[in-house]
């Protein structure tokens, strides 16, 4: 298991420093061979992170050595066992190029990115290697792997389905956009928040359902120091931190939020 | 099936790779007689043939041709001399006969060969046979006797178009070689001059009128789509001014489909703004039909014009709103268009898809240059390695083939037979076990059917490389250039390889017709390997399709006194070296690999030497370097 910090650190082979800071992520298995007219799965375990995150976008890059890239299919598993076809056969069934046995060029070394302008199952040259260069958009859609979490097994499972040729899967990476999601509901938190999905009336940029926001001392939990707090600013108040409704006013409302949480964040 | 757009640059045109060359480009010359008959009833068992011809003295060889020729009992009646046609040590008439191979003609069985000197006069030639009454029958006649300088016989087309309904042109003249061997003009007398149309009609010339420059034009008024042999007598002086008797055989095509409606339109394709369509408009088409079509791409500003590049392809006639056109294209970064010049298409053709020979020729067409596009940004010009433009782009309606192989999926080295063979002569044991022999036995095709089928048979692999004999070449070099297919997909190594291939046609073409239709032999006739048909089908093929193609040629091992020669009754024919169907010249063309000449060999079994194709070193490294 590899996992990269960048594009261009995954071409430097280093290794990635923190996880998920909002970025995405390059997660690579080892280079393996492709079996003659079999094939390989190569997996990734992806850890879980101290925070709740969804995954909100996905590239996949595929480099490999094959003399017939038209034999080549290449699938990406999550680990809930949702499967994207990457790209499967190009040029089959045939499309106009030469022959009935799909695209014959040399080597793939792409990207497969829903955002791309060429579709890989078309893409193909009599004369450019590798004659899957660039970013191409893949089979099946990766944003089919939105709202999934990202942690867990992920594979990609690459096959060669003609006996005749074989070839070496030189790299393989998958990178993971992903945004906190701490409600669990399978979307970014901050368009939870923008579609109003989620109040942050704290303006924390956090759902109020998972904030601790009657916590006004920041001290991890909801005592009586945070009651003494409110109570000290009862009344109208304008953007005060015990207005916890945002009305512009600390009353009752506000005080059966903060009951309501009482003691440790996040322990009910 | 994906056909390719061709693109050749200004250097293909300014050299005349891809022009069509004028027809006095590719004569026909004869030094020798050809009679044809068929025996009659002579009493109950025995049938008779008889040829007449005059003979002006001297060396003469005769050749007799059919089944079991080798057998027929013959004679020769001259000056009120009755000679009998076989092996004699008489002092006044020494006959030596030679058993020689008829394979070249598609007859097993061998003939004789008869040289004897005679005096002249008009001579009679019999032959008595038991075969049934009715069995073809042909005689050479060659009087050379080994001279120097033969009087020829020599004609061509008035015109590279012929098209049915119209007339079919010749133009005869003769020759002689001086004692430097330079060739030099020679009075001709034209003494019959026949024509067999495709559907069986057989018809004299309508004129026959001489020139002022010594030649004769020969007319057949109302040409008949498809193949015509053309048989014309005459007579040509020799040295001594003693006329020679002289005949010759010519396989002309006579042309019938698309015309050129003179417009033409060009526009950029919706999806690639880099392709650029020219729509040419025809008429008398169908739509559907595949046709050739291909122009020179001109570039013209005020009086100057320079030549941009040549597009052609095979192409089916498409409809718009009731109007046809043939489509071409090329991508714009292919040339480099100036501002302010204008596109023009010159020397614009159509030509059939079978045997390719012309169906309309015009000087010059602007396109409609309201829809040419602004020059793209990216206007760098393409790799050298995309003159066929991109799969896809067209394609066109193939025949499907019946004996599909299932598919193996495998790459291979093809090894093709060539024109009517009756087996495949590769020998396999020479070959890696990747090699696959390509057989579709005894049949005659066009240079595209070939391709077609060749093609159509060998998908059962991704890639192929090709060794072709004889004909089995040019339909390499053909699929590769006008159709994608395993040949592009092919690894390092030796694309297309080919031995004794009449890539520039074979004099033997025309004889090979008449004389199949007159002995009831042979395939049928074949224009692709004639030197006219040859010639208009070369002139598509662009140079970067024939670097691809790597050529061999052999000959005969000359051995003097005993023969110089593969085959006694093709080298009437041939002018050396040649290995009894192909001329080493032909074999060879302007931007292919010459891989030489090679002696010891001749073109197929049954011939002096052994047959080419079993030439074990050769093999060896048509083994290695070829492509799978």
């Amino acid at each position: 298991m590899t996992r990269i910090a960048s594009i261009a650190a995954l071409a430097l082979g280093v290794a990635a420093a923190a996880y998920g800071d909002g970025r995405a992520d390059l997660w690579c298995i080892a280079p393996t061979a492709i079996a003659d007219n079999g094939a390989v799965v190569g997996s990734v375990t992806v850890p879980p992170t101290a925070d709740v995150r969804t995954i909100v976008g996905v590239r996949v890059r595929v480099a490999a050595t094959h003399p017939w890239v038209g034999d080549l299919s290449f699938r990406v598993r999550h680990p809930s066992g949702v499967e994207v076809v990457l790209v499967d056969r190009p040029g089959m069934p045939s499309v106009g190029f030469p022959g009935p046995w799909g695209c014959g060029g040399d080597n793939i070394d792409c990207w497969f990115d829903d955002a791309a302008a060429g579709a890989a199952e078309t893409t193909c040259s009599v004369t450019a290697v590798p004659v899957l260069a660039g970013s191409l958009r893949p089979t099946g859609a990766l944003a089919s792997l939105r709202g999934l979490a990202p942690q867990g097994v992920w594979s990609i499972v690459a096959s060669d389905g003609v006996a005749g040729d074989a070839g070496q899967l030189t790299a393989a990476c998958i990178e993971i956009t992903t945004a906190p999601d701490c409600n669990v509901n399978g979307v970014d938190d901050a368009v939870d928040i923008a579609a109003g999905t989620s109040a942050d009336v704290d303006q924390d940029g956090v759902p109020d359902e998972c904030g601790c926001v009657a916590d006004l001392d920041g001290d991890g939990a909801v005592t009586g120091a945070d009651l003494a707090a409110m109570l000290g600013a009862w009344g109208p108040c304008g953007g005060c931190g015990g207005d916890l409704t945002g009305d512009g006013n600390v009353l009752a409302d506000d005080l059966a939020v903060l009951l309501s949480s009482w003691g440790a964040c996040g322990a009910s | 099936m994906s056909v390719k757009r061709l693109f050749a640059p200004a250097a293909d045109v300014e050299q005349g790779v891809v022009t069509l060359p004028p027809p006095e480009a590719t004569p026909t010359r004869s030094e020798s007689v050809v009679l044809v008959g068929s025996f009659a009833p002579a009493t109950e068992r025995s049938r008779v043939v008889r040829f007449e011809f005059m003979h002006a003295g001297g060396s003469l060889r005769l050749v007799p041709l059919g089944v079991d020729a080798s057998r027929w009992r013959g004679r020769l009646l001259v000056g009120g001399q009755s000679i009998p046609l076989q092996g004699s040590e008489a002092l006044v008439t020494r006959v030596s006969e030679e058993f020689a191979s008829q394979a070249a003609f598609g007859i097993e069985d061998a003939t004789r060969a008869f040289e004897l000197d005679a005096p002249a006069g008009a001579c009679v030639v019999e032959f008595r046979s038991e075969v049934p009454a009715g069995t073809g029958a042909a005689l050479v006649v060659d009087d050379r006797g080994g001279a120097q300088a033969a009087p020829a016989l020599i004609a061509h087309l008035a015109s590279r178009v012929n098209r049915a309904g119209g007339a079919l042109e010749f133009v005869v003249r003769g020759e002689l070689a001086d004692r430097r061997g330079l060739p030099g003009g020679q009075a001709v007398e034209v003494a019959a001059a026949t024509v067999a149309w495709s559907d069986g009609v057989v018809e004299q010339a309508q004129a026959v009128k001489g020139a002022r420059d010594g030649s004769v034009r020969v007319s057949f008024a109302r040409a008949r789509a498809g193949d015509a042999i053309v048989r014309i007598d005459g007579f040509v002086p020799d040295g001594r001014g003693a006329p020679r008797q002289r005949s010759l055989f010519l396989l002309a095509r006579v042309a019938d489909g698309a015309m050129l409606g003179g417009a033409a339109v060009v526009h950029a394709d919706g999806a690639k703004p880099d392709w650029i369509h020219c729509d040419f408009s025809v008429a008398g088409a169908v739509a559907g039909e595949t046709v050739f079509a291909a122009a020179e791409l001109w570039a013209v500003a005020g009086s100057e014009s320079r030549v941009l590049g040549w597009i052609g392809g095979l192409s089916e006639i498409a409809t718009d709103g009731g109007d046809r056109f043939v489509r071409l294209g090329f991508d714009r970064r292919q040339i480099e268009l100036a501002e302010g010049e204008t596109l023009v298409f010159r020397n614009i053709r159509l030509q059939e898809r079978d045997g390719f020979a012309p169906l309309d020729v015009r000087a010059e067409i602007v396109p409609d240059a309201k829809a040419l596009p602004a020059s793209a940004a990216s206007a760098a010009p393409l790799d050298a390695a995309a003159w066929g433009g991109e799969p896809g782009l067209a394609t066109v309606a193939v025949p499907e083939v019946s004996s599909f192989v299932p598919p193996v999926g495998s790459h291979a080295l093809v090894l093709s037979h060539g024109y009517c063979a009756d087996e495949n002569p590769w020998p396999l044991a020479q070959f890696a076990g990747d090699a696959w022999p390509y057989e579709n036995l005894e049949t005659s095709l066009s240079n595209d059917a070939f391709a077609v089928d060749l093609a159509t048979r060998a998908a059962q692999f991704k890639s192929y490389g090709i060794v072709g004999h004889s004909q089995g070449g040019c339909a390499a070099l053909h699929l590769y250039t006008y159709y994608w297919s395993g040949l592009d997909w092919a690894g390092p190594g030796r694309l297309m390889q080919c031995v004794g291939a009449p890539l520039e046609g074979t004099p033997l073409a025309g004889n090979l017709a008449a004389l199949g239709a007159a002995l009831g032999i042979q395939c049928g006739s074949n224009y692709d390997i004639t030197p006219d048909g040859a010639a208009v089908w070369l002139a598509g093929i662009p140079t970067a399709a024939r670097a691809k193609l790597h050529t061999y040629t052999t000959t005969f091992t000359n051995v003097p006194f005993f023969y110089d020669y593969c085959n006694i009754v093709t080298d009437v024919f041939l002018s050396d070296p040649e290995d009894g169907v192909v001329e080493n010249a032909a074999g060879h063309i302007v931007g292919a690999q010459n891989m030489g000449l090679t002696t010891g060999w001749c073109h197929v079994s049954g011939m002096r030497d052994p047959a080419q194709t079993g030439d074990a070193s050769r093999n060896a490294v048509l083994n290695a370097q070829g492509a799978r």
